[in-house]
């Protein structure tokens, strides 16, 4: 490429020279520190969103079952080209993250620094929340209206209805005109389908996953040390009030930023505890992106009911001769 | 095993092909890796899902490189609300003539002794391309990424003379900042 379009009409020698070199320099510089940044996170992410897209659109051409690694390939992902569906990689992290968030609020190992009150209150929801017994939640998303162009419907509000069994759960959501199941099952992995032809399980082994691909699956698959790790450590907890009178006792936990700290997808929580069940009654998430207020989900509890576990498994929810993607990931690019 | 449709493999080399230097881009830009990634992931994505309608092997970085300016360049306004365009030295000659082309990174970089050199030299570089605005930065990265002026004005929104005069300042600046360095290494 020429530099003639870069230079002043009528340089000097020297100062064309002199220009040269710093483009030079700046060419090096700019490329010698392209080889230095580790890429292992993100490209993982911009396949990962392929893959979950691929599987959420029912007329994708290119499928595969069992998927294997391909050998000398720099990921066990695949791309796989699919139908636009930009809205998943939008839309679906509030959803998907306050799931995550949800669960972690009910096993989570423990929530450091606390206040100790707030801490001993979640880990009495925890205890109870550890127990098989199943508890349904309304979930509700409100986008902000300020960051929500309301001709794309597809980032519009949605309701889910949330089934939870210990660290199991399953839940139908509607985004727009997309029913969506997602799910952990029994042996810990995490399901999508959007349809009876077609679902994805990852695997629940996230040892080797770069760290925001660690980051999706722990939301979504619950595994909550790992969240807690990962989502939660730039957040403290405290008891904002009790009430009691006419209606239940209600205990109210803050979920807030630590000064100073930020977070990609989550700016605050408040939980509502039964005082007297020691069950969570609602929850509420304030969610942010790219440093924008994006809008709250909130739980409400419905009922408590026993529900077959098949229902926690994704073959129950697809066609018996539906296609099942399954997926792991190992770090790429080192 | 089934066999990868071409276009996916081409797609997929195109990704690995350009993720390195639109990250690191990004991340020059904004000096955020959080949120350098966030905004490359999206861009990505927003390709991506229209893979269908563009030939993003073929002309894709381009485009990549223009939503990821952008981006930044949006994320650094809302984190800064007052970002001059023309945020420059107040001399812009810089001296830019002390400096010669006789090839400075070789002559750093050839010999075991002048590598710890040539490293401050990088960090000098790194230092002073972060004291340009990002507009100036912008320009400057993308013609060391291999695109031309024209094509920078393009992605970054900005007509050609602009563009001419961010870079001009910009260079300038960075003359400036590394001539005491240069001064007295290169001789």
């Amino acid at each position: 490429m020429s530099d003639a379009d870069a230079r002043d009409p009528n340089p000097s020698d020297s100062q064309s020279s002199g220009d040269d070199l710093i483009d030079r320099m700046v060419a090096e510089h700019v490329q010698r520190r392209a080889r230095q940044v580790d890429i292992t996170s993100l490209l993982a992410r911009v396949r990962l969103s392929q893959q979950v897209e691929s599987v959420l659109t029912p007329s994708v051409s290119q499928t595969t079952t069992g998927q294997e690694p391909i050998p000398g390939s720099p990921s066990e992902l695949v791309l796989v080209q699919r139908k636009p569906r930009q809205w998943i990689a939008t839309l679906s992290w509030p959803l998907l993250t306050a799931l995550g968030l949800f669960f972690a609020f009910f096993v989570g190992h423990y929530w450091g620094p606390l206040t100790s009150n707030a801490a001993a209150a979640l880990r009495d929801l925890q205890a109870v929340h550890l127990s098989d017994i199943d508890r349904c939640y309304r979930v509700q998303y409100a986008p902000d209206p300020r960051f929500w162009d309301e001709s794309n419907r597809l980032e519009g509000p949605s309701n889910s209805i949330l089934w939870t069994r210990g660290d199991r759960f399953w839940s139908d959501c509607t985004l727009a005109d997309l029913r969506l199941k997602i799910g952990r099952a029994q042996d810990g992995t995490l399901w999508i389908t959007s349809s009876p032809e077609k679902g994805i399980q990852f695997s629940s082994d996230a040892a080797s996953l770069p760290r925001e691909v660690s980051l999706l699956c722990a939301v979504n698959a619950m595994t909550v040390p790992r969240l807690v790790d990962e989502v939660l450590a730039d957040f403290e907890l405290r008891i904002d009030r009790s009430r009691s009178g006419s209606q239940q006792s209600r205990t109210v936990v803050w979920v807030t930023l630590k000064p100073g700290h930020s977070h990609p997808l989550i700016e605050s929580a408040l939980l509502e505890i039964d005082s007297d069940t020691g069950a969570l009654m609602g929850l509420v998430l304030s969610m942010v992106r790219d440093g924008q207020p994006r809008g709250t989900v909130t739980y409400t509890f419905l009922e408590a009911a026993e529900q077959d576990d098949a229902l926690y498994e994704l073959r129950t929810h697809l066609n018996a001769d539906a296609t099942i993607e399954k997926h792991s990931f190992q770090k790429v690019l080192e | 095993m089934p066999e990868r449709p071409r276009a996916d493999e081409e797609l997929n080399d195109w990704i690995v092909s350009t993720v390195q230097q639109a990250l690191a881009f990004a991340l020059s830009l904004l000096r955020n890796r959080v949120e350098a990634e966030d905004i490359v992931h999206d861009c990505y994505g927003r390709l991506l899902a229209r893979a269908d309608k563009y030939d993003l092997p073929r002309d894709g970085s381009k485009l990549l490189f223009k939503a990821i300016s952008n981006a930044c360049i949006n994320a650094t306004q809302r984190r800064a609300p007052t970002v001059s365009l023309d945020a420059t030295t107040n001399s812009p000659d810089g001296d830019a003539t002390d400096l010669t082309t006789t090839a400075l990174a070789d002559k750093l970089g050839s010999q075991p002794e002048q590598q710890a050199m040539h490293r401050e030299l990088e960090a000098a570089l790194e230092s002073a391309l972060g004291e340009l605005s990002t507009m100036q930065r912008a320009v400057i990265e993308l013609r060391g990424l291999g695109f031309s002026l024209v094509d920078a004005a393009q992605m970054l929104e900005i007509s050609d003379a602009n563009a001419r005069t961010l870079l001009h300042r910009g260079r300038a600046r960075l003359a400036q900042r590394l001539r005491p360095f240069l001064e007295e290494n290169v001789k």
